[in-house]
C-alpha cells in the first residue's frame, strides 16, 4: 500500500518500509544532479529528520524521514547514478526502514 | 520545419538555442556528446572545480598554521577530487538539458550533418529548417612531434585521468598550461612548464606573469621562458623530452607529457562540401552569417576569441539575427581571467599594447589593502590604462585574490567609456580587495590616498 505525504514523499508501507520522492515534487525542484544520503545503514531516525539532501539544477532539497524508525539500507546506487531517480522517481526507492505500526497508520 | 538548428550544444549553441525559444522561434539543437560542451564537460567548469580541491588543500597544509587554525594530517583523495569535478560537470550538463526542457527546444542526441542550406541530417532523423547554426567548438591541437608519440595527453585527458602524475612536462605555458600544472604542483606533482615566448601567460603583460610566476615557483613548479621541447619519445612507462633553454639543452624524464599549446576549430566535413567559406576557423560578417545563405556560425569555429563568455555572446547575436532582428558581434570588450593563485585577469588593452603617447598606466598593489592583510595575502597589484586627454579608462589588469570576479568593475567602465574621476569619485566598500581598483584609479588621476 502506498501513501504520499505532502505531496513530495511516497511511502510503500511493507516490511521493511521504502521512501521515495514523488514525480510531482521532481517536476517542481528540477533534474536531480546528486543524491546525497545524510543517513546511514544501522542509524536510527525520528520523524522529520533530514535523511536526503537532492541537488538539482536549480535547488537544493531536503527530504525528511516521514516515519520514525531504523534505517535498514540507503540506495547508494544513487549517489553514483543520479539518473535513475529522473527516470522513475514513483519506483526508485531512497531508504528502506523498519519503522512503527502505529505512526504508518497515522500518515 | 524548425526555424533553426542548432548544431552543438556549448555554449555558443546552447545559449543560442535558448535565446531564439524566448525570441518565440521553434528550435532544435544536436548534439554528438554532451549538452554544456567544451566548458561544462572538459574545460571551464572541470578545472575550475580541480582547481578548488588543490587550492583548498594547498591552504590546509600552507597557511591555516598561519590564521591560527591547526589541521593535522591533510591529505587528498584523488578519486574524490574527481567525484567532485564529475558532480560540478554533471550538475552544469543537467542545467542545459534542463533549459532545453523548459525552454521547449528539441534536443537531439546524434552526430548532426548539414545536407544542404535547409536540411540536417541528425542520426536517423531528418530536420527541415529555416536557418542552421553551426556550433561545432574546438578541440585542444597536436602537431609533430607529438602526434608521433603514443600517450601524450591533451587538456581531455587530464579529466579522465585515475591519479596524479608523479612528474609532468607541461608544453605551452598560455592559461590551460599554467591551470593545469598550478593543480597539479599543489597537489605535489613535479610540474615542469615549458614556454616558447619569454615569458608565461604570453597574452598577459610581464608583470603579471611574474607575479604567477612567483607563486608557482613557490610550490616546485619549474618553468622555463623562451624554451621549447625538440624531441620527445617514450622510453617504458616513461617519456623523455629534450629541453632547449636560452642556456642548456637537456634530456628530462617525466611520466607524463601534457600538450596545452591552443585549440582548433571542429570543421566537419559537410561544412568543407557546402563550400562554407573557411580560413583559420569559419568566415563570417558582423552578423554571424557564414559564405552560405540561411547558415550562420559561432563560437570557438570561428577561431576568433575562444572563450566561453564569447560563445554566450555571438550565441545570442545570431538569435536576434535568426529572428530577424539585426545585431552585430561586439568583441570589443572581452575580459579574461585565469584561474591561478592569485587570479589573474584582463579587459581591454593591456600595457605591452599601449600607446606611449595618449594612453597613461597606474598601478595599485594588493598588499596595500586592509582586506588583503586580513586574509594574509601580499601578492598582486591592479593596473588601469587610460587615455592622457580624457582620463576614460582603455584597459585593465589585475592579479590578486579575486581579480575573476572585480574585472567587472573595468569591463563596464571601458564599454561604456567610464573615466578614472567617475570610477574614482564612486564609493567602494571598505574593506574589500575593491578598493585596489579604487587605489589604482586614484592614481591615475593624481595620487592615491592609501599609497
Amino acid at each position: 500500500m502506498r501513501k504520499v505525504v505532502d505531496g513530495k514523499i511516497w511511502v510503500e508501507v511493507a516490511e521493511p518500509v521504502l521512501v521515495g520522492v514523488t514525480k510531482d515534487f521532481l517536476e517542481e525542484i528540477g533534474d536531480v544532479t546528486y543524491v546525497g544520503f545524510q543517513k546511514s545503514a544501522g542509524d536510527t531516525v525520528n520523524k522529520g529528520d533530514v535523511i536526503v539532501s537532492l541537488e538539482t539544477v536549480k535547488a537544493a532539497e531536503e527530504v525528511v524521514c516521514p516515519v520514525s524508525g531504523k534505517i535498514v539500507e540507503v540506495n547508494k546506487d544513487l549517489e553514483n547514478d543520479p539518473e535513475k531517480l529522473n527516470e522513475d522517481p514513483e519506483s526508485v526507492w531512497l531508504v528502506k526502514i523498519e519503522a512503527a505500526k502505529e505512526e504508518l497508520e497515522s500518515l | 520545419m524548425y526555424d533553426a538548428v542548432v548544431i552543438g550544444a556549448g555554449p555558443a549553441g546552447y545559449v543560442s538555442a535558448i535565446k531564439m525559444a524566448h525570441l518565440g522561434l521553434k528550435v532544435a539543437v544536436v548534439e554528438k556528446e554532451h549538452a554544456g560542451g567544451t566548458c561544462t564537460n572538459k574545460g571551464c567548469i572541470p578545472t575550475k572545480a580541480l582547481l578548488v580541491s588543490s587550492h583548498m588543500y594547498h591552504e590546509a597544509k600552507n597557511k591555516a598554521k598561519r590564521l591560527g587554525v591547526n589541521v593535522q594530517g591533510v591529505s587528498y583523495d584523488f578519486k574524490a577530487i574527481r567525484s567532485h569535478m564529475q558532480r560540478a560537470i554533471n550538475t552544469s550538463r543537467k542545467g542545459v538539458e534542463y533549459l532545453f526542457k523548459k525552454n521547449g527546444i528539441d534536443y537531439v542526441k546524434a552526430e548532426a550533418r548539414i545536407e544542404k542550406p535547409g536540411v540536417v541530417r541528425a542520426g536517423d532523423q531528418t530536420l527541415q529548417t529555416r536557418a542552421i547554426l553551426i556550433a561545432t567548438g574546438s578541440k585542444p591541437t597536436i602537431f609533430p612531434p607529438f602526434d608521433q608519440v603514443e600517450g601524450i595527453w591533451t587538456s581531455d585527458d587530464v579529466f579522465k585521468a585515475e591519479a596524479l602524475p608523479e612528474s609532468i612536462l607541461i608544453v605551452g605555458g598560455g592559461v590551460i598550461g599554467v591551470e593545469m600544472g598550478a593543480f597539479m604542483g599543489m597537489l605535489g606533482a613535479e610540474v615542469h612548464i615549458v614556454e616558447i615566448m619569454d615569458h608565461i601567460l604570453p597574452g598577459e603583460d610581464q608583470d603579471i606573469a611574474d607575479v604567477v610566476k612567483k607563486s608557482l615557483t613557490a610550490i616546485g613548479v619549474k618553468i622555463y621562458e623562451s624554451s621549447k621541447v625538440t624531441k620527445v619519445e617514450k622510453r617504458g612507462e616513461a617519456f623523455v623530452a629534450t629541453i632547449e633553454t636560452p642556456k642548456e639543452t637537456f634530456d628530462l624524464r617525466v611520466s607524463r607529457v601534457l600538450l596545452s599549446v591552443g585549440r582548433r576549430p571542429n570543421i566537419g566535413e559537410d561544412v568543407k562540401e557546402l563550400g562554407i567559406a573557411v580560413e583559420k576557423g569559419i568566415v563570417t560578417d558582423d552578423h554571424l552569417r557564414t559564405s552560405v545563405e540561411g547558415i550562420y556560425a559561432a563560437g570557438d569555429v570561428r577561431a576568433k576569441i575562444m572563450l566561453a563568455h564569447v560563445g554566450f555572446h555571438e550565441g545570442i547575436v545570431v538569435a536576434y539575427n535568426i529572428k530577424g532582428q539585426e545585431k552585430k558581434v561586439d568583441l570589443s570588450v572581452v575580459p579574461s581571467v585565469i584561474y591561478t593563485s592569485p587570479e589573474v585577469s584582463s579587459v581591454g588593452i593591456r600595457e605591452k599594447d599601449m600607446d606611449g603617447e595618449r594612453h597613461g598606466v597606474a598601478k595599485f598593489p594588493v598588499a596595500a589593502s586592509g582586506r588583503a592583510a586580513a586574509m594574509g595575502e601580499r601578492e598582486g597589484f591592479a593596473k588601469v590604462i587610460y587615455e592622457k586627454d580624457t582620463g576614460r579608462v582603455v584597459g585593465f589588469s589585475m592579479v590578486g585574490p579575486f581579480a575573476s570576479e572585480l574585472v567587472m568593475e573595468a569591463a563596464v567602465a571601458i564599454k561604456h567609456g567610464l573615466t578614472v574621476e567617475q570610477l574614482a569619485s564612486t564609493i567602494h566598500p571598505h574593506p574589500t580587495i575593491s578598493e585596489t581598483l579604487l587605489g589604482a584609479f586614484e592614481q591615475a588621476e593624481g595620487k592615491a590616498i592609501h599609497l
